[in-house]
């Protein structure tokens, strides 16, 4: 539909509602106009195009609009009369009220905060194309979504997809975020919020349920007339349009706070483990504490297997289709799926590679299927080479998880007792880059990514194996991160990707496409590497009985 | 300009935009040192703005006219964007408003810039007010695609 083809009762009442100083129209018109306003975009930016005209017109609109600021702030600055005048004709009381005097120089810069939005040092919007803009940050993850439809501009694709500052709207399905400082929130379509800090978010409708995290600082739920903390909490809450809440508490408390102090409400209101109430700015109410109203965690939905498949996107268990004589020397290179090519001794030759075998041995905490028994060792500077069909790549929007068992063996503390596993592009570079994890010659857990290296206290134990699962959260536009988390063969590996890292690199900015994997070993070094994967979701790279369902299907 | 083009985008007449714009300007003298440098001063000052109104909206009188909530909201999205090359459009319509008939700005002026009623002029000029609604319509639309064709052409 074009702007013509508008019902033309529309652009009457617009020009009538531009041109007129009183309430001329009638009710019935305006409703109307609403309607039509409501029901089409075009109406919508034919309103925008009209005021824009007018307002662009009154040139001498911004200097009247400086003396309202001079008013409201309870400053003076010199009035602008013959303008204000020419104005509004019924403003002589408010002109009459104001005084020539300085504005002191905090004034000034308000005043231009408020007249351009733009700070006085800063660039009109238009010149800031040609400026640098700084990345804006990262605040939370989201974690889980089911059945979830999104609305408004910013679409989260997958879970685990790390989300900047910014408003999403959830029409359908249950979707939980992980802020940065811990504390979840699981909210319900329809709902919309806004992430504003790691521990703050608007809710502007909706319905949620926060499990507070108990190292986290008080986290600030922002509703259109109360503003939430919680106090070591669960706790839900429906957030109604018209800013109305129903609030009940499950464990902990909630601070309620409105958002403009009143008469009725002026201290902070505590409600308790077991209360409900229903609140707006002004009341509250006691109501039935009723939990199974609100989804207090995202429904599992089991993925199906041919999902998980998919997820999983290279694979080597490093097991031998035969057994050779002696055992040490069984072909190990090209087992696996996933990769272009047998594991190799250097980047660009096609010499294969010379780990030693370990066929009958896995580093897995769980049982394995006979087609998945091998591991492979790699010692004293030697480095292995294997090409993916899929590379990493960090200059799109993808997040990609890895994993990967080591073990470390005969260290006595020595410099060149390093090993680990790299990400490498095969595109020579000047500067080349790699993401990199492993274990450091005085063993602490090491992450590299970009140009920051992390080291992890306490150290790692010489003959224990390990499973490293690493997150790498690539971006396009906004900036990557790579988080490395050490189980220990004592601790769970959850269902779900975690809370805690052992290392996370600060966000920075790649484009690389790391299509090489790299094991390696210092040259005093000796390692077992075992069950490397790299796939899209955290269970495809955890789950333990996926790569035996794939290899049994393949056969 | 933008914040108060903000708020009146939602606000069905200027004299309570004017109103809005101060309790606005208030806010953010009082909110100020919650701004994060890190975020758009507008965005925050859209949403200050947008609180405020929703507010005086619940204050004002029942026969006074005001957008319901749902519209409100819907605007005030479009509008924040709509309104980020705000500066340039103003500057476009300069140039646009040249190109006009003098006896189309001396309308405009007399209804924009002095705040004659459309009624008065009518009575001055001895032509029905509907037919000069009609031809402030046409110039405003005229404008608007000036504006909207330097737009283009800029991309």
């Amino acid at each position: 539909m074009s702007i013509q083809d508008l019902p033309p009762e529309f652009e009457q009442v617009l020009n009538r509602l531009l041109n007129s100083r009183n309430d001329e129209i009638p009710a019935a018109d305006f409703e109307a106009f609403q309607q039509i306003l409501a029901s089409h975009p075009e109406a919508i930016q034919e309103y925008f195009d009209y005021l824009d005209v007018d307002l662009g017109i009154q040139s001498h609109l911004a200097e009247y609009l400086q003396t309202l600021e001079g008013t409201a702030s309870g400053e003076t600055i010199p009035e602008p009369e013959v303008a204000v005048a020419a104005a509004v004709g019924n403003r002589s009381p408010l002109i009459n009220y104001l005084v020539v005097a300085a504005a002191s120089l905090l004034l000034v810069l308000m005043l231009e905060w408020m007249t351009s939005g733009d700070f006085l040092w800063d660039p009109t919007p238009e010149q800031i194309t040609e400026q640098p803009v700084p990345k804006p940050a990262y605040v939370a993850t989201l974690t889980r979504s089911t059945d979830c439809v999104w609305g408004g501009k910013s679409l989260p694709q997958f879970a685990g997809q790390r989300l900047l500052s910014e408003n999403l709207i959830l029409e359908q399905g249950v979707a939980e975020f992980r802020f940065d400082t811990g504390v979840r929130l699981i909210i319900e379509g329809p709902t919309k919020i806004d992430l504003v800090t790691a521990c703050c978010a608007k809710l502007d409708y909706g319905k949620m349920v926060l499990h507070g995290y108990e190292p986290s600082p008080e986290f600030s739920l922002i509703t259109p007339l109360l503003t939430f903390h919680d106090i070591g909490t669960e706790y839900g809450a429906e957030i109604h349009k018209d800013g109305e809440v129903e609030l009940h508490v499950f464990e902990g408390a909630v601070r309620v706070d409105p958002n403009q102090k009143n008469d009725q409400f002026a201290e902070s209101l505590i409600i308790e483990a077991g209360q409900a109430r229903h609140l707006n700015d002004k009341i509250s109410d006691d109501i039935q504490l009723q939990p199974e109203i609100f989804k207090r965690e995202v429904p599992g939905a089991p993925q199906q297997f041919q999902s998980q498949r998919q997820a999983l996107q290279s694979y080597d268990s490093f097991h031998p289709p035969e057994i050779s004589e002696p055992e040490q020397a069984s072909k190990w290179q090209d087992t696996g799926f996933g990769w272009s090519g047998p594991w190799r001794n250097e980047q660009s030759s096609s010499e294969r590679a010379e780990g030693i075998s370990q066929p009958r041995k896995s580093l897995t905490r769980t049982e394995v299927a006979p087609s998945q028994l091998g591991l492979v060792e790699i010692r004293k500077g030697n480095t292995v080479w294997r090409t993916l069909e899929k590379p990493v790549r960090m200059d799109t929007n993808a997040i990609y998880y890895l994993s990967f068992y080591i073990k470390k063996l005969n260290s006595v503390g020595r410099a060149q007792e390093f090993g680990n596993l790299s990400l490498n592009a095969s595109v020579k570079q000047e500067h080349p880059r790699k993401i990199l994890f492993g274990m450091s010659s005085i063993n602490y857990a090491i992450l590299q990514a970009d140009m920051q290296i992390i080291e992890t206290a306490p150290p790692l134990q010489t003959g224990e194996t390990y499973l490293f699962v690493a997150k790498i959260v690539a971006s396009e536009k906004a900036s990557d991160q790579v988080f490395l988390r050490a189980f220990s063969s004592a601790e769970n590996i959850p269902d779900q990707e975690p809370p805690v890292w052992t290392s996370a690199t600060v966000p920075f900015q790649a484009s690389n496409v790391f299509d090489l994997v790299r094991l390696h070993a210092g040259k005093k070094g000796d390692y077992l590497f075992d069950e490397l994967r790299i796939g899209s979701t955290w269970s495809s790279v955890t789950n333990p009985d996926l790569p035996r369902l794939i290899l049994e299907q393949q056969k | 300009m933008r914040i108060f083009s903000y708020i009146r985008t939602l606000v069905p007449h200027s004299s309570d935009a004017e109103d809005i714009y101060q309790r606005v300007c208030l806010t953010l003298w009082n909110k100020f040192t919650e701004f994060d440098p890190e975020r758009s001063f507008f965005s925050w000052s859209c949403g200050i703005a947008f609180n405020i109104v929703r507010n005086y909206n619940r204050s004002v009188r029942h026969d006074r006219h005001h957008f319901n909530q749902e519209l409100i909201e819907t605007m005030s999205h479009k509008r924040e964007q709509h309104l980020q090359n705000y500066n340039l459009r103003v500057e476009f319509l300069q140039d646009c408003l040249k190109d006009l008939e003098s006896r189309d700005r001396q309308l405009l002026r007399s209804t924009v810039f002095e705040n004659q009623s459309v009624t008065e002029i009518a009575q001055e000029t001895d032509k029905a007010t509907q037919t000069l609604y009609n031809r402030l319509s046409i110039i405003r639309r005229e404008l608007a695609e000036c504006i909207s064709r330097k737009l283009q052409r800029e991309k």
